[in-house]
């Protein structure tokens, strides 16, 4: 009677919710590409300008730099430690070190292997103090902070101007048409995937960021492997100084500001899972071209900027969230 | 009077409970028995308020319940006593008795006197309301727990595997509470996967397979074999494999010896010998020290004092001795949940291959097969997450993970904890198997059937030193309870 037309209703249900579950797996796996699409789609038929060549290339650039930003931070997300809040102010440095060199008479070559030096060096002292058990995102930002600080102070608060820029072709040059910025980022993109699926040392970061305990105690060197992290990420964020400075010509001080929230906002959009362990690298390059297209569109629509940062942290905020209820739901 | 009938619930196109019916009478103990997803914690779940069923109708002396969320179902009168313990440990007992009630605000000053009387109906009347949680053993935490359930005016008390995590003098206290909550009327639905709790307290059993109600029946009429039958569908041969005939002395050389080692709270040197082929117990109460050899080996507990020589050199470093120890916890460190299930097979043969060079995942895959087959997990779960895995099997992964990287020394704690009984004697099988191949294998235990029939030789620990050692068929399990329970056997 009563609880024969519950159960009647009951296997009607559990149709329903197996056609729906089938869907939603659907739904997860293709969900970051749907805004991206949409997006590109809807700009290029609405938004005046958005779809012009010239535009296209500098929504590629633009999220290139973001991008391989993200690229060695997601190694740190990645290995179980977050993200790193001190990554405009390492750009910066780098930036720095290598106009100062440049421009005391030294070869590039120097200058590149001294940026690069001081980054490993940066990298290193984070990736020690995190692996030690001190938390990644204080640890990081009071040593961004302290950096920035010293950069700074070293400098004299001073504008680096390079005349003539010796790595102009590096930073603004083509090579058939394309931004070397963006082919940097794609073959980074691509080296970063196979080392995390194809090397012992990627694939040891992804256990990692799994589950420390677990692997520490199959043997895997934990803390030698957040060190790595974090010196991956000091050395794409040095990349990056030195791009930019091939770009503009010059260093000085607020050239990154706001770089950090980018690339912390392109791991979360991208959908790299926060608490780590998940080795799908793509998606921090995939975060970087929605976040740049979504500023890039707001730009020619003429939002301002305080607008342009707040829908930014909504969106973060709105993938976070759904990401989460996904999840909950599909658990 | 509990009263179930037709009760469903599946999840998507898997069905956890499928018209399940049943009634619990009030006055008795009746036992729920099943293997590890047979039912019986979505049948928890559902009395705890957590799950809504799909259909089906939930009974309390004749009137419906109303189980549509944890509150709810509490002030309906059903209170489940989870598996984890959920007293907080900071906080003194009258406090956590504070936490649960429905007033708005905690009187600090009247908590004492209002939990009191629920302490002494438990038998924990030597419990000052003031001491911290954190100070009690499990066992007398458990006992708080279920208190702080009766002051909520419970009449249905559904308590899952209470006495899992529990040390034998702990049982016996918690066995006590449980016969008088019975004896005063109550409703009393005891999950266990101790078989011979059925003989000593319940007076009926039910008995869920795969999502269906099996068998239904009074202690009195059950034999063992009709239990395991209902609980696994077929006969069981025998829970333990037998020990290999061999003379004396007939075993090789030692792998591993501890010479006069202490780590951890050991108050006294130990000394033990290793051979490949051995399967070596060793029991005792939580906090006696026990597992301490073990994590020792390990190298998770540093050494304080004596020497471990793998093989005739000291070694620093264990894990270069091929080493494969599992924590009595394997959710928290025995594999990589979230990810496939080849990853955490493969993973120790990773890591001891070093940090440097290529790898190719097809080849991970593959590696894990041999390894799978030989723990008996089937192919098909080779790509599924671990955390969605039976807990025999996320055993079996726990324990299997570690051929990859063909240790020689395999340290189990708790071997088997909430593993259900079919999957347990697959598991002794196929570590008699690994043995006869020449692993030495090192387990710590509470479960005194297990150490007597697993184990070849049995050290007992009491309060932190080694009392006894022996070979397990020289031991009665009463001799083994009087060793752990009082350190000696003179006395008594």
């Amino acid at each position: 009677m009563a609880v024969s037309t519950v159960s009647d209703m009951a296997a009607k249900q559990r149709d329903a919710t197996a056609e729906h579950s089938r869907r939603r797996v659907w739904l997860r796996r293709l969900g970051p590409f749907v805004p991206i699409a949409a997006l590109a789609i809807i700009a290029a038929l609405t938004v005046d300008g958005f779809g012009t060549t010239p535009n296209l290339i500098a929504v590629v650039q633009a999220s290139a730099i973001t991008g391989i930003a993200a690229i060695g931070t997601a190694a740190i997300t990645i290995s179980g430690k977050f993200v790193s809040l001190a990554i405009e102010q390492q750009a910066v440095t780098a930036a720095y070190v290598f106009a100062a060199t440049v421009s005391a008479g030294q070869p590039v070559l120097l200058a590149l292997v001294l940026a690069f030096a001081v980054a490993i060096i940066l990298g290193l002292v984070q990736g020690y103090l995190v692996s030690r058990g001190l938390n990644p995102i204080v640890t990081t930002l009071a040593f961004g902070s302290a950096l920035f600080g010293s950069v700074v102070m070293l400098a004299d608060n001073r504008t680096i101007t390079l005349s003539p820029n010796p790595i102009a072709w590096l930073g603004g040059g083509t090579t058939f048409g394309i931004p070397n910025q963006a082919i940097i980022f794609v073959v980074l993109l691509v080296l970063g995937s196979l080392f995390l699926s194809r090397t012992k040392l990627g694939r040891q970061m992804v256990l990692t960021g799994a589950n420390p305990k677990a692997a520490n105690l199959i043997g895997v060197p934990t803390r030698r492997i957040v060190m790595i992290a974090f010196v991956a990420a000091a050395l794409t964020a040095a990349l990056v100084g030195i791009l930019v400075v091939g770009q503009v010509s010059q260093a000085k001080s607020d050239m990154f500001r706001g770089l950090t929230i980018d690339v912390v906002a392109a791991i979360l959009v991208g959908g790299i899972a926060i608490q780590g362990g998940e080795g799908q690298l793509w998606r921090a390059g995939f975060g970087a071209i929605v976040l740049t297209m979504l500023g890039n569109i707001m730009l020619l629509l003429g939002i301002d900027a305080g607008v342009r940062d707040l829908l930014k942290g909504l969106l973060a905020a709105g993938v976070l969230l759904s990401m989460r209820l996904l999840k909950a739901r599909g658990s | 009077m509990l009263e179930i009938s037709g009760l469903s619930k599946s999840y998507g196109p898997v069905h956890a409970l499928s018209d399940v019916t049943f009634s619990v009478e009030p006055g008795k103990v009746t036992a729920l028995l099943g293997e590890n997803g047979a039912g019986k914690s979505t049948l928890v779940k559902i009395l705890s308020g957590l799950v809504t069923p799909t259909a089906g109708a939930i009974r309390v002396n004749g009137a419906p319940v109303d189980l549509s969320s944890p509150e709810r179902a509490s002030r309906s009168g059903v209170a489940v006593v989870q598996q984890e313990i959920s007293v907080l440990p900071n906080l003194s007992v009258a406090e956590n008795f504070m936490l649960t009630q429905p007033s708005r605000w905690l009187r600090r000053g009247s908590a004492p006197a209002l939990c009191a009387p629920y302490l002494n109906r438990l038998g924990l009347g030597h419990v000052d309301p003031g001491t911290a949680v954190g100070e009690l053993t499990i066992g007398e935490r458990q006992l708080v727990e279920i208190a702080r359930m009766l002051s909520q005016d419970a009449r249905v008390l559904v308590l899952d595997e209470p006495t899992a995590a529990l040390a034998d003098s702990d049982i016996e206290l918690v066995h006590k509470a449980v016969l008088r909550l019975a004896s005063e009327g109550n409703v009393v639905l005891y999950i266990t996967h101790r078989l011979n709790e059925l003989d000593e307290i319940c007076d009926a059993a039910v008995i869920l397979r795969n999502g269906r109600l099996a068998d239904q029946f009074e202690t009195k009429d059950a034999s063992l074999t009709r239990i395991v039958h209902a609980m696994i569908g077929r006969e069981l041969d025998e829970l333990y494999p037998d020990t290999p005939a061999r003379a004396d002395q007939a075993l090789p050389a030692p792998v591993v010896r501890l010479k006069d080692v202490v780590a951890g709270g050991l108050a006294s040197p130990v000394s033990l010998d290793l051979r490949p082929g051995e399967i070596v117990a060793v029991c005792g109460q939580l906090g006696s020290g026990f597992v301490e050899p073990l994590r020792a080996i390990a190298g998770v507990s540093p050494l304080s004092g004596g020497a471990i020589e793998f093989q005739g050199a000291t070694a620093s470093n264990a894990k270069a001795e091929a080493v494969a120890y599992c924590s009595d916890d394997r959710q928290l460190d025995g594999f990589f949940r979230d990810l496939p299930v080849w990853e955490s097979m493969s993973a120790p043969g990773l890591a001891q291959s070093g940090l440097w060079g290529l790898v190719r995942p097809s080849r991970l895959r593959q590696s894990v097969d041999a390894i799978a087959e030989r723990m008996t997990i089937l192919p098909a779960y080779r790509e599924r997450p671990v955390h969605a895995l039976s807990g025999g099997n996320a055993q079996k992964v726990s324990i299997g993970k570690w051929l990859s990287s063909k240790p020689r020394i395999l340290l189990l704690e708790e071997p088997t904890r909430g593993v259900d009984v079919g999957a347990r004697a697959e598991i002794y099988r196929l570590l008699r198997a690994l043995a006869d191949d020449g692993l030495a294998i090192l387990f710590a235990s509470t479960d005194l059937d297990e150490v007597l029939g697993f184990g070849e030789r049995v050290l007992v620990f009491h309060d932190n030193k080694l009392v006894h050692q022996a070979p397990s068929a020289e031991l009665t399990r009463d001799q083994l309870a009087t060793w752990i329970t009082h350190g000696s056997i003179d006395r008594e």
